[in-house]
């Protein structure tokens, strides 16, 4: 330090000097050669307050293996980039604190269904592909595009208020991971994508509607899901893309034409009934209730 | 000299009209402006890690500063943007900010189809931030970053633009005549292999190296490459010691998450902060605004009050907001409540401790408003260029400027490149930067990258960092000029793949040549002003220092030496507003 600039005082953060557990992380190593098997291998690491599993790779990294290969960025579960398998479930890294796996074996090994680009580090690109099979992106209608303003919408009422709480996807992967259908059928969008179809199709300023129904509707398409909740139990925003595709089965149903549609509409409206109101009927609901009421 | 591949083993070229070095806001936006102005372009994002996900925009909470209503103004939220810079702006870049930020939003949202979060009537809502006379920051929940960039990168796979993820740049490529760039050196990181990516024009949009420090805020990948390429490569650089500290950082201990940013809307809706005291210790440094004062008042302030013995247990301050309510704080910020509670913190019921953190680079490459730098065929945009925030960024400035730019790069690139004929590359340079490149996997024994990286963060919080002194700026200099000289002997284990030692030996060297140019600003500026504060000289000096300082090194031969460094100090041009023209400073409503 300077002579004029303050000098810190020493630095032994009270926590710190708490001594931490010693636990055991494997991890799935992809093989040095081309073509070889990829093998677990096993670290110790002192543990420390508020590790999560990033910093338990970071420390690994660090002081034990500078070979390690691992994706992240943002370190607080916005960039979607540290998704792995820890102790079997799908997780970001950088959310899952060590000390609430409430054991002292971790494993953690590469996303499922993904090419492995080296240990950790998979290749997004075949999810990014299924996801571009929706058409993805907005496309205004014509009067929004030329509009001037932002559009006037209210929040919390008729479609926003299912579409709202099915947007926040960041992109990890973890969702299409956790899907057995994904693993099953290559032409299966997956939860991810499915659930964007979602949004856009609730979005009155989207002017794509039929073509993303339609990709929705195709053979591959939202009726191949399982309704297993597999993807929403491991999103770590808590989304619940199952829950998206069910309504998105609805939409298409209802935009579909033809001698079978009759019935199969009678059907789903039936199974809706069983399964108990969807997020888009309380929308409804509260709509009708406010329109009532005002 | 005309290229010829077969000459360099190990290469890979790739041939493209546009490359844009940096996939957040400002990267994105440019891809999308250009592919949108000339469909025919052939386009090329290079980012570190994935494209729209990796970098700060992503990272954006509170959101971004926009004028749409019709009691606020384009003057006041200009004024705003001064006042905040302390007049060190580019008083025409800012202006470009306030008048084009609505324009952009509204684009974003009837174009891109991002949604902001609205009022009970419909409209756009927004909230109040600190240091601003207007409640302007739009929004989305408390993580607004991930809307944009969701919706930009959706947009992407709209058009034709190549994603080269995993890749770095090393540097740009010089023309022969010394006086242009003719494209970039990639490193595939992924394979190890390099890419010569010739281009007509470049865009530099890779964020700053605010992650030097010890406690830092932004995403892990980031290591100031585009200023530190564009500064070897002879590009203008400006302001370079104005360095942003956000004051609410969080403190997690050992954990990575250390540093990173609890929201200015927490200060916005009425925190609390109190030192180890628990002294509302605001009103010593700023009794009429208090916690609502500029970023770089109120970070500064709890570092005085940490480093004077007052801290909390472990070196911060208290943040507390639950005097507003733990049902309000959990609707309004479920995002840093989250945040919070991971590590075990309940930030709606109890007070969390924070640190000031480093977290923007207001300097960087000096930019024309068209975001040309003072080299031919290379532009920068958001945080690697210089001048719309001057010593200090409001916060919700940020992202406006990323997007903003972005797309003004993007168009202005899309029309120089009419004109612009291929230039021809260097094959010398080419050849000796990768060597360079590929001298940390030869040497047998050498320095640890890791724990020169570590030796920088603590050597840049002490004495280059929220208070400085002369004395202090002297010493870093030589000091940092002596772990330049060691960065070049750094050892790093063998093998090209995704060898995280050997991108650290790459990015600590940048982030220590951009170190270098920060304290020697530093140095230069012997007042205080914005985030810039030095204890020997604690006032601004309107008289001698209304000026910016500008460096330039000396590119003459165009080796990898160092070249000496050009100094021009220049009055800021006071083109639209002066300082004695500035009302005291107003609460924010």
């Amino acid at each position: 330090m300077s002579a004029t600039a303050p000098t810190a005082p020493p630095r032994l953060p009270q926590e710190e000097r708490a001594r931490g557990r010693t636990i055991t992380v494997q991890v799935l190593r992809s093989a040095a050669e081309p073509r070889g098997k990829p093998a677990y291998q096993a670290y110790r690491v002192e543990t420390f307050p508020r590790m999560s599993v990033l910093d338990a790779l970071f420390t690994i990294q660090r002081e034990q293996d500078r070979t390690l290969a691992f994706r992240y960025s943002c370190r607080l579960g916005m960039c979607g980039t540290c998704a792995v398998i820890v102790n079997g479930r799908e997780a970001l890294a950088c959310q899952t604190q060590v000390e609430r796996l409430g054991t002292d074996q971790i494993t953690i090994r590469p996303l499922n269904y993904l090419p492995v680009v080296k240990d950790l580090v998979v290749d997004l690109e075949p999810f990014f592909e299924r996801y571009r099979a929706v058409k993805p992106f907005f496309v205004p209608r014509e009067e929004v595009a030329r509009s001037d303003r932002p559009q006037v919408i209210k929040q919390g009422e008729g479609e926003r208020k299912w579409v709202d709480p099915a947007l926040g996807c960041i992109s990890c992967g973890i969702c299409f991971s956790a899907c057995a259908v994904v693993g099953l059928n290559p032409k299966f969008p997956g939860p991810a994508a499915l659930n964007r179809a979602y949004t856009l199709v609730g979005d009155v300023r989207d002017g794509a509607r039929d073509e993303r129904l339609a990709a929705a509707a195709a053979p591959d398409g939202v009726w191949r899901c399982h309704q297993l909740f597999a993807c929403a139990s491991a999103c770590p925003r808590h989304l619940v893309p199952t829950q998206a595709i069910r309504e998105l089965r609805m939409e298409v149903a209802e935009a579909m034409e033809g001698p079978l549609v009759a019935p199969l509409r009678w059907l789903m409206r039936r199974k809706a009934k069983d399964d108990g109101p969807t997020l888009k009927d309380e929308g409804r609901k509260a709509d009708a209730v406010q329109a009532r009421d005002a | 000299m005309p290229f010829k591949p077969e000459t360099l083993e190990g290469l890979h070229e790739l041939v493209t009209d546009l490359l844009i070095i940096g996939g957040g806001g400002a990267g994105v936006m440019a891809a999308l402006h250009a592919c949108d102005a000339d469909p025919a372009l052939d386009v090329t994002i290079v980012v570190k890690g994935l494209v729209a996900q990796s970098g700060c925009t992503r990272m954006v909470q509170g959101g971004y500063n926009a004028v749409l209503d019709p009691r606020d103004s384009f003057e006041q939220h200009f004024a705003d943007t001064i006042k905040g810079g302390a007049f060190l702006n580019n008083q025409e870049l800012a202006w470009i900010l306030v008048t084009e930020a609505p324009v952009r939003l509204i684009e974003l949202e009837n174009r891109y189809g991002c949604f902001f979060d609205r009022r009970a009537s419909g409209e756009i809502h927004q909230k109040p931030f600190a240091g601003q006379s207007f409640d302007r920051t739009v929004h989305r929940g408390d993580l607004t970053g991930i809307e944009i960039m969701s919706r930009l990168k959706d947009q992407l796979f709209a058009r034709h633009v190549r994603r080269l993820e995993e890749h770095r740049a090393l540097e740009l490529l010089p023309t022969p005549a010394g006086d242009g760039v003719a494209g970039a050196l990639l490193l595939d990181m992924r394979s190890g292999d390099f890419v010569l990516a010739r281009a007509r024009a470049v865009l530099v949009a890779t964020g700053g190296g605010a992650t030097m420090y010890k406690i830092a805020a932004p995403s892990l990948e980031k290591a100031g490459d585009g200023v530190a390429m564009a500064w070897r490569a002879g590009a203008r650089l400006m302001d370079m010691e104005m360095m942003q500290f956000h004051p609410t950082g969080l403190l997690a201990g050992r954990s990575r998450l250390t540093g990173s940013v609890l929201e200015e809307g927490l200060r916005g809706a009425g925190a609390h902060l109190k030192n180890g005291l628990g002294e509302r210790f605001m009103a010593r440094y700023d009794p009429e605004r208090m916690e609502r004062s500029t970023r770089d008042v109120v970070a500064r302030a709890s570092y005085m009050e940490i480093m004077a013995g007052r801290g909390t247990p472990n070196g911060g301050v208290w943040i507390d907001v639950s005097h507003l309510g733990a049902e309000n704080v959990l609707r309004q910020f479920p995002g840093m409540v989250e945040r919070c509670r991971s590590v075990g913190f309940d930030l709606a019921r109890a007070p969390v401790e924070v640190s000031p953190t480093a977290h923007f680079h207001m300097g960087g490459i000096a930019i024309t408003a068209d975001c040309r730098t003072s080299l031919q065929g290379l532009f920068a945009a958001g945080e690697d260029a210089a001048g719309v925030h001057g010593a200090n960024r409001l916060g919700g400035n940020g992202v406006a400027e990323s997007i903003v730019f972005g797309a003004r790069s993007g168009d202005a690139m899309a029309a120089y490149l009419r004109h612009r004929e291929w230039p021809d590359v260097d094959t010398a340079f080419v050849q000796a930067a990768m060597a360079a490149a590929l001298a940390p996997l030869q040497r047998v024994r050498g320095e640890d990258a890791f724990a020169l990286r570590e030796r920088l963060g603590q050597l840049t919080w002490e004495k280059v960092g929220l208070v400085r002194d002369g004395t202090g700026l002297r010493q870093a200099l030589a000091e940092l000029d002596d772990l330049y000289e060691r960065c070049g002997h750094i050892a790093v284990h063998a093998g090209r793949r995704l060898n995280a030692e050997w991108q650290q030996a790459l990015d600590v060297r940048n982030l220590t040549e951009v170190a270098r140019l920060i304290a020697r600003s530093a140095l230069l500026r012997d007042e205080s002003r914005g985030s810039h504060y030095r204890s020997d000289f604690p006032q601004p000096d309107d008289e001698r220092w209304l000026k910016n300082i500008f460096l330039t090194r000396d590119t003459r031969g165009n080796g990898r030496t160092d070249g000496a460094v050009r100094v021009d100090v220049r009055p800021v041009e006071l083109t639209r507003l002066r300082p004695a023209a500035v009302a005291a400073p107003s609460p924010s409503s």
